[in-house]
């Protein structure tokens, strides 16, 4: 329901706005969007992520629509709705709306509902043309509460964004910002982070550092104490030079006076780009203490059609870990991402996903 | 008539070759601003910022870049030229800014005669034409190499 409050002035404001305004001075409202049409299925009957057994899904499925509102040179808004199979069942809501301000030509202060932006895809995460699966990996990116919730959606609040150049090749950006986020079982309250990147033409380098106050749901499933600290350290690479593509992130994340549930988790994906074709391969781990974590090996086929549209082509091997039986609840212990421990010792997942850009 | 061959001839030769090396010259491509700034002069670099949006303003001047509809001569030139990109790299490198909320890419005109037409009756527009469209009203701050 919250999330209504911000999809009326994201929907109404440009059609507020004077004709007369937009036809002097250009476009200062611009539609954007894309979509995905995804399918998968695994060989196990026991759930992944929520959502993916033997009986195939279709949940990786969505459409976004961006919308981008200049009104005036220094101030604008952004936001997206979003009708994603994996939340709500495909119901239209705001992913994230903001007002951002320039300050200076190369600073701005953004406030609203954010998307996170310490990992290499957190702000692009539904945006399936951009990254080379079918899904980010879920070692990193889950929002399983059975996992370590490493990845925030969005959060409500403030942030500065600051960009400049460190030498003739190098450029960089500075991202703070605070506020509250919200999980799928509960709330990170009086959350501050920073984002820092450097890049090139060719490279990139992000590093990131959050913590907030972890305030959870009556029923949630976890052992964890109201208003735990909650800090998560975040460092990534990616490359795209002479076709060799790369991607490479890690991620710690710690929860104060829970060190079973401090996880580590990190992949390494490599490319390469063949005229349309580009194969890929990743290795993912995620290890938490409490024994819980999985491996992964999936290996991409992505096929580019024209500028705005790719298929995708996965195949997923993971080897789930079961969390020790001194955690969590009993008869249901959670195995790797996977919501019990499957009969199979690895799980294969192959996944096609069509995604278009427009 | 041996004389007239050998001139016909000869004049066939020169046309031809003022032709060759012409043509490159021909297709020249200019950044332009309107009139207005006529002591601005930019950089490669400095037009690279405004066209990819890291930059709005230079040496204090507000530009605002017009580019052209997708896929014409200039357009393919002025990517491969001036952003030192690929078409697929530009879109890809818009996408990620526009679906995180972080910038817009210049609004794109249907031809270089839009272009013209914008930036004449907008002071703070810049954009890329062809050398041989410039008119007086028009003021080139880059040329294209």
């Amino acid at each position: 329901m919250k999330n209504n409050i911000f999809i009326i002035p994201t929907i109404v404001m440009p059609l507020l706005y004077p004709l007369s305004a937009v036809a002097e001075e250009g476009s200062r409202i611009r539609w954007s969007g894309f979509a995905t049409a995804g399918v998968s299925a695994s060989s196990s009957e026991t759930e992944y992520i929520e959502r993916i057994d033997e009986d195939g899904d279709y949940r990786e499925t969505k459409l976004g629509l961006n919308l981008g509102v200049s009104i005036t040179p220094e101030l604008g808004l952004a936001g997206q709705i979003l009708m994603a199979g994996r939340e709500r069942d495909f119901g239209a809501h705001a992913d994230w709306v903001f007002l951002s301000y320039d300050i200076f030509d190369s600073t701005s202060i953004m406030a609203g509902r954010i998307k996170y932006p310490n990992l290499l895809f957190s702000e692009i995460y539904d945006v399936g043309y951009l990254y080379p699966w079918a899904r980010v990996p879920q070692e990193i990116y889950s929002f399983e509460s059975l996992g370590p919730n490493m990845a925030h959606e969005v959060f409500a609040g403030v942030s500065l964004l600051h960009s400049g150049e460190l030498s003739e090749d190098f450029e960089y950006t500075i991202q703070p910002y605070g506020g509250n986020a919200p999980m799928e079982d509960g709330n990170i309250k009086k959350m501050v982070g920073i984002m820092i990147s450097t890049n090139s033409e060719n490279f990139l380098i992000k590093g990131g550092y959050n913590r907030g106050e972890m305030h959870l749901e009556e029923d949630h499933h976890r052992e964890i104490s109201e208003g735990a600290i909650r800090q998560i350290w975040s460092a990534g690479f990616q490359m795209d030079f002479n076709d060799v593509l790369a991607n490479a992130e890690y991620v710690r994340s710690t929860i104060e006076d829970m060190s079973e549930f401090d996880t580590d988790s990190w992949y390494v994906n490599l490319g390469y780009r063949i005229n349309q074709w580009t194969p890929y391969i990743t290795y993912g781990v995620m290890e938490q203490e409490s024994g819980l974590g999985q491996r992964s090996i999936t290996a991409d086929l992505r096929y580019d059609i024209g500028t705005s549209a790719a298929l995708t082509i996965e195949y997923q091997n993971i080897d789930p870990q079961l969390r020790d039986s001194t955690v969590g609840e009993e008869n249901k212990l959670p195995s790797g991402l996977f919501a019990s421990e499957p009969s199979e010792s690895t799980v294969n997942i192959v996944s096609v996903t069509l995604d278009v850009i427009f | 008539m041996y004389l007239l061959n050998k001139i016909f001839w000869l004049f066939s030769f020169i046309c031809v070759t003022v032709i060759m090396l012409t043509t490159p010259v021909m297709a020249e491509l200019v950044v332009i601003t309107s009139s207005e700034n006529e002591n601005l002069s930019l950089t490669k670099k400095e037009i690279k910022k405004l066209f990819l949006g890291k930059k709005k303003k230079i040496k204090g001047v507000r530009l605002v870049p017009v580019d052209q509809t997708n896929g014409t001569k200039d357009q393919k030139k002025f990517i491969k030229k001036v952003l030192n990109k690929t078409p697929k790299k530009l879109k890809a490198y818009w996408a990620r800014k526009i679906f995180s909320g972080k910038g817009t890419p210049p609004q794109h005109m249907k031809d270089a005669l839009a272009v013209k037409e914008w930036i004449k009756n907008n002071p703070q527009a810049i954009g890329y034409i062809d050398d041989s469209d410039v008119e007086n009203s028009l003021h080139i701050v880059y040329k294209v190499k």
